[in-house]
Order: structure tokens, then sequence, then C-alpha cells
């Protein structure tokens, strides 16, 4: 016990441990994080009136970013199943970023859930008062929760044998790693029935959104996941194997062409009938009565999405640069269909045919970016202390030095005594 | 480095502390209505039975005036006494077709029946017979006290506590304002709404904002 | 990649990651900026009122449906003397229980409203709504002649003098549905519906997630996203536990069949103030009743019935004879 917490005090003075590109990097996410934060305040003060929400849009940017990250962490898992499925051992050492990714992405989720509520303080009723199975906002809750719990002991767990130079035993990890592959299915599934289920809105009762969320994760969390990794390897001393960023682009092309297969699937279902249930479908794509405030974004994200996905299909060598554009496009693509293409379409028209558009307000984008901000510092933190833990530079009988010349074997991950994860 | 980062911090500081703490406008815009508006007591003052007017300050039934002289076969529009009573009943052309020709304390139904001013119901239910089943159903017109029809607290408002009986059909009247709009989007108010930070979508129309006729509307 | 500080061989004592004691104070000074710029971001807090806070009783207070007699009187005192102490008005308020073999129905005779929007402002001063922020629970539509179309209708109309000739009026609030989608999703059961049919909050539980919002097919349902605006001389000092006591900021509400009066056999304000008798209330488990008789001898529609949620708001036209177009005077 004594021995783990001296491993969280030395992983607590890692994290402040950097070049100044790093301290920058760090220094303005908590700025970021900090302009968050004092939005909060006043938030927590003035109430939600402080957003662009009201009656008649009553989800908006909050609950966007929620569903957009809650993919993230389900899809960076996806890299698990090449690896224990199927036996990838190259991939091994990516396991414990994209966990760590999932991490950080739930973390984030569950911290945008908080910001929308309307009592914060009364999330104590959750515990005691719990309309489970009925509500699937509490399936959401577990699911969400249980993923962070299994992700954090995963990761935990791996990367503290590392630390204490001892193979991790199968046991405590294998069956973890299998739940956490159908967990985050399930993750993303219930998100998605929370939106699926209500009869009252049309826009979001259609059952192809279920696997349209899954594609768009899994497209989305990957290539977020290649971008992680390219950063990664131009400011440490990992080195990312070929075959990871072969295996997530696949992953990220086959994904991207299902979603937009579906999304195209969707798009003729509502408008070649053209009932009254497509309102918000128009609205979406063409505007309604005059209203369009979301028609540019949703054109730019198709755009962004078409793009990358002709990008990724021409085989070509594996370039750096056009790759993160690529990736880019995508995440930003999938996070505008994502939130404002599915979140805000639901509610307008309104369920009695009101229009009223919803722009978030200053208050609420310094509360996304925070977040966001946050997020990334806890993944950056994450990175920090893992990657030399792993590769065996700071174990609990070596103090981290960072001036130690790094040898052509410890290109990977694989601490000094035996692989770190066991077929 | 480390003097950048905490010259950073410093200046995060002071911002902080002092700029406002407060994201939205303070806003007092409420609407007040009337209470005259919304009084739920309002109904018409009935005639009594008998029916009582007040005459030069002395308070009299209609007969004690009617039984002195000779007012039979009178038009509305020949009498310059009841001139402020404009008969607009459906194809109703005289007073005798509801009032009683020898007694004006009664009315008459069609054969000549007389019908005390209390039981005015009969006299609507003559020709209006199925409002008249409606209404005594509760369907048709408004009931007040309570909604236990076996409760002796429930009154059905008789028909002239509603409708006017020389001009049943209800004028039409204001409407009371319609609710405040939350709008999206700067372009369409930036002339009404000077301070940008501080917009407050739940309340754009201030009181003294016009809410924009029908004409504007994309409907 | 550098670290910032290198070892210094002098250096008299350094810790595991190359410190020295003046690093350190460096090091704690930066840390020291960034704790304080943390605190000075928290400042808004400071305008919390004390009137914001939960007090401790609030916050252990327990569900409604878990509450014995003596918390609820407990509950019911702690919001007295809290409404006392905002407005200076003593409130009656107390927690009124469903009657039995009582099912309250709502029916709306389409042809007799008139749109005057007098229901909408004396449900407000009924159930003391927020002033400003304006919130509402009815919503009076005006649909052109033709079609029940949702879409077409007019919620902003502002008209000389209603009706209009080529219009119809459908005013819309919480239908109080038989099988509600808005009490499925609350993952708090913070609304919940009455053995009476009303469908209640509980604003002392409620979370404030709007999932019940999003989930409604009426828009019936409003959400508090600041202080309710509320003065003194707008109180009604008549109030219910369930349904028009004072809220506060970040809890739901909608229409509650004004249960603080019909529990106790009184008319909804609604009702009692439509000029034209449009609104007709009752029980329908009595067949006497007024809505039982509607039910039996009209051609009932309810909205948007595909949705499933069998609403206890019925709609019925009746139109029999010509409206009067002009004003006139006298």
């Amino acid at each position: 016990m004594k021995e783990y917490g001296r491993f969280l005090w030395r992983c607590f003075r890692l994290s402040f441990v950097g070049d100044w590109r790093y301290h920058i990097w760090m220094t303005l996410l908590t700025v970021v994080a900090l302009f968050g934060l004092n939005a909060y305040a006043k938030q927590l003060v003035e109430g939600l009136a402080t957003t662009g929400m009201t009656d008649q849009v009553s989800w908006g940017l909050y609950i966007a970013n929620f569903t957009f990250l809650v993919g993230m962490a389900a899809a960076a898992v996806m890299l698990v199943i090449p690896v224990y499925v199927f036996r990838n051992r190259e991939l091994h050492d990516l396991v414990i970023f994209g966990e760590l990714l999932a991490v950080a992405a739930v973390i984030m989720a569950l911290l945008f859930v908080v910001v929308d509520m309307g009592r914060p303080d009364r999330f104590l009723h959750l515990f005691r008062r719990f309309n489970f199975p009925i509500s699937m906002l509490t399936w959401d809750v577990i699911v969400l929760n249980g993923y962070l719990l299994l992700n954090l002991h995963i990761c935990g767990y791996l990367v503290y044998c590392a630390y204490r130079k001892r193979p991790p035993a199968k046991s405590f990890y294998i069956p973890f790693v299998f739940i956490a592959i159908l967990w985050a299915i399930s993750i993303h599934t219930v998100t998605a029935f929370l939106y699926v289920g209500l009869g009252g809105r049309p826009f979001w009762n259609s059952a192809i959104i279920v696997p349209r969320f899954l594609a768009s994760a899994f497209a989305a969390g990957p290539a977020f996941l290649i971008l992680v990794l390219l950063v990664i390897e131009r400011f440490t001393r990992y080195q990312v194997p070929d075959k990871a960023i072969a295996t997530l682009r696949s992953i990220v092309t086959v994904s991207l062409l299902i979603n937009l297969f579906m999304l195209g699937s969707e798009v003729f279902t509502e408008l070649y009938a053209g009932s009254a249930h497509a309102v918000s479908w128009k609205y979406l794509l063409f505007g309604v009565h005059g209203h369009s405030a979301l028609v540019p974004w949703i054109w730019t994200a198709i755009a962004l999405e078409c793009l990358a996905a002709v990008w990724l299909l021409i085989p070509q060598r594996r370039s750096d640069v056009a790759m993160s554009v690529a990736c880019a496009f995508i995440v930003i693509g999938i996070w505008i269909e994502k939130g404002m293409g599915l979140i805000v379409p639901a509610f307008v028209p309104s369920p009695l045919g009101e229009i009223v558009e919803y722009v978030p307000t200053w208050n609420e984008i310094l509360i996304c970016f925070g977040i966001w901000a946050f997020g990334l510092l806890l993944f950056t933190i994450f990175v920090r202390i893992s990657i030399p833990v792993l590769s065996g530079r700071m174990t609990f009988d070596r103090e981290y030095d960072p001036n130690l010349p790094d040898s052509p074997q410890r290109a990977s991950l694989e601490p000094d005594s035996g692989s770190m994860a066991q077929g | 480095m480390r003097l950048l980062i905490t010259a950073a911090f410093l200046a995060l500081f002071a911002w902080f502390s002092v700029g406002s703490s407060r994201a939205l406008d303070p806003s007092n815009a409420r609407r007040v209505i009337d209470p005259v508006d919304i009084d739920r007591d309002a109904a018409r003052q009935v005639m009594g039975d008998p029916p009582r007017i007040e005459v030069a300050n002395f308070e009299m039934s209609c007969q004690e005036c009617h039984g002195l002289f000779d007012s039979k076969e009178r038009r509305p529009g020949d009498v310059k006494q009841h001139a402020h009573i404009r008969l607009e009943h459906g194809l109703n052309d005289r007073c005798h077709n509801c009032h009683h020709v020898e007694d004006r304390n009664l009315l008459a139904l069609p054969g000549g029946e007389s019908l005390p001013y209390g039981e005015v119901e009969r006299l609507c239910a003559s020709c209006h017979g199925p409002t008249y089943r409606d209404w005594q159903k509760g369907i048709h017109g408004k009931s007040r006290g309570t909604w236990e029809t076996s409760s002796p607290e429930h009154h059905r408002m008789v028909c002239t506590e509603c409708h006017d009986p020389h001009h049943p059909a209800f004028r039409p009247i204001a409407p009371l304002p319609p609710p405040f709009k939350p709008h999206a989007g700067e372009a369409q108010h930036s002339a009404s709404h000077p301070s940008k930070e501080k917009r407050n979508p739940l309340r754009i129309h201030r009181g003294d904002d016009a809410a924009p006729s029908p004409a504007e509307k994309p409907h | 990649m550098q670290d910032i500080e290198q070892p210094r061989a002098d250096a008299p004592h350094q810790g595991g990651l190359g410190m020295s004691r003046r690093s350190f104070l460096r090091h704690s000074g930066t840390a020291l900026g960034g704790m304080a710029a943390a605190a000075a971001a928290l400042k808004p807090l400071m305008e919390l009122q004390d009137e914001d806070i939960p007090s401790v009783d609030a916050f252990i207070q327990k569900h409604y449906k878990e509450m014995d007699e003596a918390e609820m009187a407990q509950a019911l005192a702690r919001i007295s003397a809290k409404v006392e102490e905002r407005f200076g008005i003593e409130p009656n308020l107390r927690d009124i229980k469903p009657k039995e073999g009582v099912e309250f129905v709502y029916a709306l005779n389409l042809s007799r409203c008139i749109g005057c929007r007098k229901c909408v402002y004396a449900c407000v001063d009924e159930n003391n709504q927020s002033r400003s922020p304006e919130l509402q629970y009815i919503r009076v539509l005006e649909m052109p002649k033709g079609t029940l179309d949702l879409e077409a209708g007019n919620h902003d109309y502002d008209r000389p003098t209603v009706p209009s000739d080529d219009h119809f009026y459908m005013p819309v609030q919480c239908h109080q549905c038989a099988d509600p989608p808005c009490t499925k999703v609350c993952p708090v059961e913070a609304t919940w519906q009455e053995p009476d049919g009303i469908t209640v909050v509980d604003y002392d539980w409620c979370i404030g997630c709007r999932y019940c919002e999003a989930a409604c097919p009426y828009w019936a349902r409003r959400f508090n996203f600041t202080k309710p605006g509320l003065e003194p001389e707008d109180v009604n000092p008549d109030m219910s536990y369930l349904s028009n006591r004072p809220r506060e900021a970040g809890v739901m509400e909608k229409c509650h069949f004004c249960l603080h009066r019909t529990r106790e056999g009184k008319l909804p304000a609604c009702l009692e103030v439509c000029p034209v008798g449009a609104r007709k209330f009752g029980n329908v488990l009595d067949p006497e009743s007024e809505v039982s008789q509607i039910l039996k001898n009209k051609r009932i529609f309810v909205l948007k019935e595909d949705v499933g949620t069998l609403p206890r708001f019925f709609y019925y036209f009746d139109e029999r004879y010509p409206r009067s177009g002009a004003v006139e005077e006298g």
C-alpha cells in the first residue's frame, strides 16, 4: 500500500517534468480549464439561463459533446479487439493508450453531464432513488461509470505491474479486457437508446441511429487516436509501429464508409416519403421557414467526411501530414454530425411545431472548452506517466532520469523483464 | 519558462478577480396583466325574477311601468326607451318572440305559455333543443363551484349568465399578449440588443419591444 | 527532450527528480500562482445567496413517496418559512392526497375556444410561476381551418380581436397521459403519476437533467433555467407541496390540473376564467360527470394518438352556429 502511495506521488511529480513545449501545452490547457471553471461558477449562480438553451431546445452543446465523447470512449477500446482477439502482439502497447484515452473521454463525458444538470447538488438522489431499469439514463449512469472503473483498473494494473517489474497476472486483467470490449459497445448503444426510445421526437425515433452511433464512434475514435499517436511519436521517444497506424486507418476507413452509407440511408428514407416526420431533417439540411442556422454546419461535416473517406481509400504510403489532416477532418466532421447534427435538430421544430433555433452563448462555449482542456490535460498526464513506466525508465527501483539514452531495444514499451502483456 | 507560466497564472488571477461575476443581464422585464382580464367571476348581470331595472333612482319591476300603458306590437328600433337593445338573435325580429305580450315580468314560450324569468333556459330550449340537451348534461356552457356534479355546490351557469339574449353570439375580444419568444442568432436583433456578450436568449422581448406583427412571421 | 532543471553538482540535496531547494521554491511559486488563479476563477460563487444554497434539511429530505407524515410536516414547515422569508406572505401550504375513486380528465371544445389566452394568464396567476423569465404552462395555437397539423399552428398571434374567422384555437397543456413517456425516463423518479391521474413533480427531488422535457410529445414541461422571478404581489398563498409552491432554479414544472384546488373539489383556474365555456373538467370514473357525458356523446380525439401516450386531455368540435364577425359597441 505504501509502495502504491509512493508510486502515485512519483507519478504526480513526473507530470510536471517535461521540455518547454510540454510546459507551454500544459499551461495553455490549465488556463483554458480555468476559464471554463470560471464560466461554470457563473452558471452555478445564475442557472442554465447563461446558456443558449430554452424550453424549446432544452439540450444543446453539453449533451452534444457528451454524445461525441461517449463514442470516443467506446472506440478507444477498439484497439483491444485486434490485440486480444486476433493476437496481434505488435499492437499490445497501443492498448494502454486506447484505454487511457477512454478514461479521459469518459471523465469528460461525465463532466459534460454534470454541467448540464440543473441541480448538480442533488446528484446523490441518483443513489437514493434510482429508476432502473425503466429509465435509460440510469442504464447510462451504470455503464459509463462501470466502463470508467474497468479501464482504470486495466490501465492502472498494467502500469503498476510494469512499475513493480512484475509480470501482470492474466486473471487480473484478461477477463476485464474482454468485458471491456463488450462494455464499450454497450456504453454507446445505451447512449443511443436514450434518444431512440423517445416516441415524441420522430427525428430520433429511428433504429438506424444506434448503428450509426457505433459507426461514427469507430471512425472518430481511432482517428483521434491516430492523431494522438503521431503527436506521441513526435514529442516522445516512443516509436509507433507502422502496423498500428495501418490497423487504425483500416478501422477508420471502414467505419467512416459505413457511417456515410447509413447517413445516406436515413436521408433517403426521410426525404423521399416527405412525411411530416421529416421536418427536422429538412431543417438540418435545407432550413425550414427561413430558419437555417445548422445548414452550413451539416454540409461542412458531410464534405469533411467525404473528403477524408476519399483520401483514405487511396492506397498510399503513410504520410503523416496528410494523415493528420484526414483524421482531423473526420474528428471534426463527426463531432458536428453527432453533436449539432443529431442533438439540436430533434428539438426543431418543437413537438408543437414551433421553431426556435439554438445558438450557444459564450459562457456555454467556455465551459465546453474548459472541459475539453481538462480532459486533454488528464490524458497528457496519463501518457506522460505511462510511457516512462512501461518502457522501464521509471520503476520502483529506478529513479526517473530523462537523460537516459535510448537503447535500440527500448524502442517499444516492453519493460526489461519480459513483455508486459502475456498473449 | 517558469517565470512565463507564473506570470500567466498571475494575469489569470487578476483577470478573474476583476472580471464580472455574472453572465446574464439583470433584467426585470416582466409582463403585468390587468386582473380584470383574468377575473374568474366574470359573468353577465342577469335580470332577477321578477326582472327589475333602475329607473330614475327607483328600482322597479318591468310590469310596474308596462302595466300602465300599451306597449304591444312594437318592433325593436321603434322604441326609444330600450334603444340600447339591438336585437340580433337569428330569425327573431320582434320583442314578443320572447317577451310576454300582457305581462312584462314574464317570458313567453312559443304557443303562448308564460314563463318566469327564473326558468329562462326553457325558453332557450324551445328553439335550441340540442344545445339545451348538451347543457343539461354539462357539455355545453360553464359550471361553477366544483367538478363534482352530485355536490350541492355544483352550479350550472344559466344561459343568460353567458349569453346576452338580444345578441347571444359572443363578440370578439382582444386577446392577451403572446408569449415571450426566445430568439437565437444576433443578426435579427442587433438593433435592440446592444450588449452582445450578455444576451439572454430567454428574454429577448423586453416590455418596450413590440411583438412582431403576424405579417412578419414566416408562417 | 530536456528537463527544465539541470541537476547541479554542488546542490546540497536532490530529490528523486533532480530538484534542488531553489527550484522547489520556484516550483511552488508557480504552483501558488496556479492555485490563486483557480481560486479567483471561483469568485462568481460568492454571488450565491443564502436562500439559494440548500439547507441541511433540504439536502437530506426524502423522496415524496418515502416521507411519513412527520417528515412531510417538517418539509412543509421549512418551505413555508422560506416563502415567508422571501415574500413576506404566510402561505397556506399543505400536502393534499388524492381522493379515492377519482380520475381527472379534461375536455376542450375547439368550436368554442376563441383564443383569448385568459386561461394562460389565469394559470400563471394561480400557480406562482416565474414572471421573469416568463413561464407559461398553457400554449394556445392558432390553427388554420382544415388541418390538425401542429406545424401550421401559430403561437405568436396577436390580432386586435379574436377569434379570426379562418382559424380555430387549440390550447395545449400537460395531458396527464395514462402512459406517460416523461415518467418513464426520469432517472430519479422525481416525476410520477398519482392515482387520480395527475402527473406530478417533486420540486425538491428533481435534478434538472431535462430528459422528461425531451421525452414529452406535447411540449408540456417547463424548466427553470434561472431563479424564478416572482414578486410578493404575484404570490398566491394557497399552495400545496406537489403543485404551486414556489419553485427554485434548476427544476422542472408543468401543469398539474391545479391539484391544490381540484383535489379539494374546486375547478382549475384555466376553466374558471374561460369566458366561453370551452373547458370541461371532472372525474371520468363518475358516469354522471360532465366529462363522462362528453366522452360518451361527442366525437373526441387526442393529439398524436399514434405515439401511444393515452392522454387524458380530449378535444372535440361542436360547430353549430356562425360566429359574429364584427366588433360592435354597446
